[in-house]
């Protein structure tokens, strides 16, 4: 009878002080997280490369395991694998991404918010204080929930330790990822980049750019007032400029005689000129019987536009890059030499353990060709991280598709 | 002119919607009603989703490039999944702000249309641009639905003075497959970024906003299920998520950081 009352009062001590400890939790996570800020600054994840990361991780795998096999009778075990401490986690990990979102992330700031960590949350200690609390709060649920082991605890596994995966792994794994830059002129052979702190890195291999291969949507005559903007679709929609085509502008035909690629003009005559930095067309159109000659602007060279009436002009617009792509060299200090290979655009290189992206190009006036940005990557942990995403895609495939228990209850 | 065909395609929606509408409405309902109630709006959703076909052979891409473009299929969705909510459950308000709110969005591309082109930048030449984009869409879809479901429940609680229960599980019935759409759309958007540019995550201001959303939605989960006493709280949450996600799709340029991202819409 004794006992009875008793477990009751602590029943009733555990529901009045849900609410508290889910509360409490996270302001002193952020408060020990604010305090660590100050004194040391930001979180440091350079100390957690492999092997740490893996040794921290599995030492959070391995304590929330005891936890839930040894411990889960006491008070702070059960509310911790409970939806209040679930709840409590999401919130706090949702302060720091509103955060983020309100507060401009600019790192080079000085002030109050460098101090608080405010202006970096990505790497401050309180957003790794609060995926510690996450991983541990999720972790416990997971647990948990793997009894009894049924349909419904499987896929809620899977949504569950998925996301304990890609937390733990993504997170702690970025001390071991290296990202560089590497931009290489046409015909020259780069073996450094730079990563994003800007520092010079060298990797394994050395790439030739053998030839920057770029294709172009045709131009497009625009519409523009006098200020230079392009008016609304409503009265002149941008249309492609092909030769001999007939476009109909405001109530006026005009006939694009021409396209010249590679072209200038000062509006009297028309340049062929080879080795621009960029790409300039000029077309040749006829208004009214009359000829006109209308170029796109580059840096170099500003743009030439003919009068429709004293309120339009007739504009080119700028080419848009429809493919580009880098014919290369790879060299290797494992021994492999002048390989060739095309890198692409949403189709990029495995070498080893880089894999080396197209992800952008551009010209300069010191160079006559085009010059290819390349960014490489080494990332050991990305197949862990896509196990926890393909985790997470079966059992959000599940969320989608099946009915959840109310609407079960309700039948 | 594919904006001038879009007015005549506007028009025959809402009219057949409004048709719908006034047939929903008829003080006696008979059996001819009830099925021009249904068959209304099926038909105007077929319409729409003819034009759609229409626009992507016209540009010979996927029209999912542009904002405006996104916001038809919105429209579409919207239409098509407070329809099929509306044969399952007969929620008559529910009937009536599907048919407002994909209006409205049509409305704004006609009011507002964009500069239409069929060059696509390299990045988006990727087997993961449609699947992306469409199952995101549908996501969006849904989750108004929820939060028009819920707007409902918040009516009538105020009416009634108690808690109306069934449109909040009703909404968290649309929140599930909503969210379960909202982390396929989220993952497959990870995978494709790091195809394209290396990186799965990186923290851009669009990525940022949309694991928002994914958190507000997850919490609206968590509180159903943790508490499910607190309904008010969930109700306030649940259309608070609704406004997290507008922005995320809408109207991230108007906050601090949202002018970097790189996935504005072309």
């Amino acid at each position: 009878m004794a006992n009875n009352s008793k477990s009751k009062y602590i029943f009733a001590l555990m529901n009045y002080s849900k609410w508290k400890i889910g509360f409490l939790i996270p302001v002193s996570l952020i408060a020990i997280g604010l305090l660590l800020q100050i004194t040391i600054g930001n979180f440091p994840l350079h100390f957690f490369d492999f092997p740490t990361n893996l040794i921290v991780i599995s030492e959070v795998f391995i304590v929330v395991l005891l936890m839930y096999f040894f411990l889960r009778k006491y008070l702070a075990i059960k509310f911790l694998s409970s939806g209040y401490a679930a709840l409590s986690a999401l919130v706090l990990l949702t302060f720091c991404v509103v955060g983020m979102v309100l507060i401009p992330q600019n790192h080079n700031d000085n002030g109050i918010l460098s101090m608080l960590g405010l202006n970096d949350i990505i790497n401050s200690w309180f957003y790794a204080l609060s995926i510690l609390f996450l991983l541990i709060s999720l972790g416990l649920i997971t647990v948990k929930r793997l009894f009894p082991f049924n349909i419904r605890n499987f896929f809620f596994f899977l949504n569950h330790f998925g996301l304990w995966i890609v937390l733990a792994f993504g997170n702690l794994g970025q001390a071991d990822k290296t990202n560089i830059q590497i931009t290489i002129p046409e015909g020259e052979l780069i073996w450094y980049g730079y990563d994003k702190n800007n520092e010079y890195f060298e990797p394994d291999f050395a790439i030739e750019l053998t030839e920057f291969i770029i294709d172009f949507y045709p131009p497009k005559l625009a519409l523009t007032n006098n200020k230079g903007e392009i008016v609304n679709p409503k009265i002149f929609q941008p249309t492609d400029l092909v030769k001999n085509e007939r476009i109909s502008v405001l109530d006026t035909e005009i006939v694009v005689v021409d396209i010249l690629e590679n072209a200038i003009t000062t509006k009297d005559t028309v340049l062929r000129v080879m080795g621009l930095p960029e790409k300039t067309y000029v077309a040749i159109l006829e208004i009214n019987g009359e000829e006109f000659f209308i170029q796109n602007g580059t840096s170099f060279q500003p743009p030439v536009f003919a009068n429709l009436n004293n309120q339009y002009n007739l504009t080119m617009l700028n080419p848009e890059p429809k493919y580009f792509g880098s014919d290369i060299r790879l060299y290797t200090k494992s021994g492999i030499s002048n390989q060739k290979h095309l890198i692409e655009v949403n189709k990029p290189l495995k070498i080893e353990s880089w894999t080396i992206y197209q992800t952008s190009y551009f010209k300069s006036p010191e160079y006559k060709s085009y010059i290819s940005v390349f960014t490489a990557v080494y990332d050991p942990w990305l197949k862990i991280v896509y196990t926890g995403f393909i985790m997470m895609f079966v059992g959000a495939i599940y969320l989608t598709f099946s009915r959840n228990i109310k609407s079960k209850k309700q039948k | 002119m594919i904006w001038k065909i879009l007015n005549v395609v506007f028009i025959l929606f809402a009219t057949l919607w409004a048709a719908g509408s006034i047939s929903l409405f008829k003080k006696n309902e008979t059996k001819i009603s009830k099925y021009l109630t249904i068959i209304f709006p099926g038909i105007a959703n077929i319409l729409l989703a003819v034009f759609i076909a229409f626009l992507w052979t016209k540009l010979e891409r996927p029209p999912l490039k542009t904002m405006a473009e996104t916001r038809l299929w919105y429209a579409m969705f919207v239409s098509l999944i407070t329809w099929i909510i509306y044969l399952k459950t007969k929620s008559k308000p529910l009937y009536l702000l599907g048919f407002i709110m994909s209006s409205v969005f049509l409305l704004i591309d006609i009011l507002k249309p964009e500069y239409q082109t069929k060059n696509l930048m390299p990045a988006l030449q990727s087997p993961w641009f449609i699947p992306h984009v469409v199952i995101y869409m549908i996501s969006y879809a849904v989750l108004a639905a929820a939060c028009l479901t819920v707007l409902i429940g918040v009516y009538n609680t105020r009416k009634n003075k108690t808690i109306d229960t069934q449109n909040i599980i009703l909404s968290m019935n649309l929140v599930y497959p909503g969210f379960g759409l909202l982390s396929l759309g989220m993952i497959m958007g990870a995978v494709w970024a790091k195809i394209a540019w290396g990186d799965y995550w990186s923290w851009d201001p669009k990525e940022t906003w949309a694991l928002l959303t994914w958190l507000f939605y997850l919490i609206c989960i968590h509180l159903h299920h943790a508490f499910p006493k607190k309904q008010k709280l969930l109700m306030i949450l649940l259309a608070f998520s609704f406004i997290v996600l507008i922005i995320t799709w809408l109207g991230i340029r108007y906050f601090p950081n949202g002018l970097s991202s790189i996935h504005v819409y072309g």
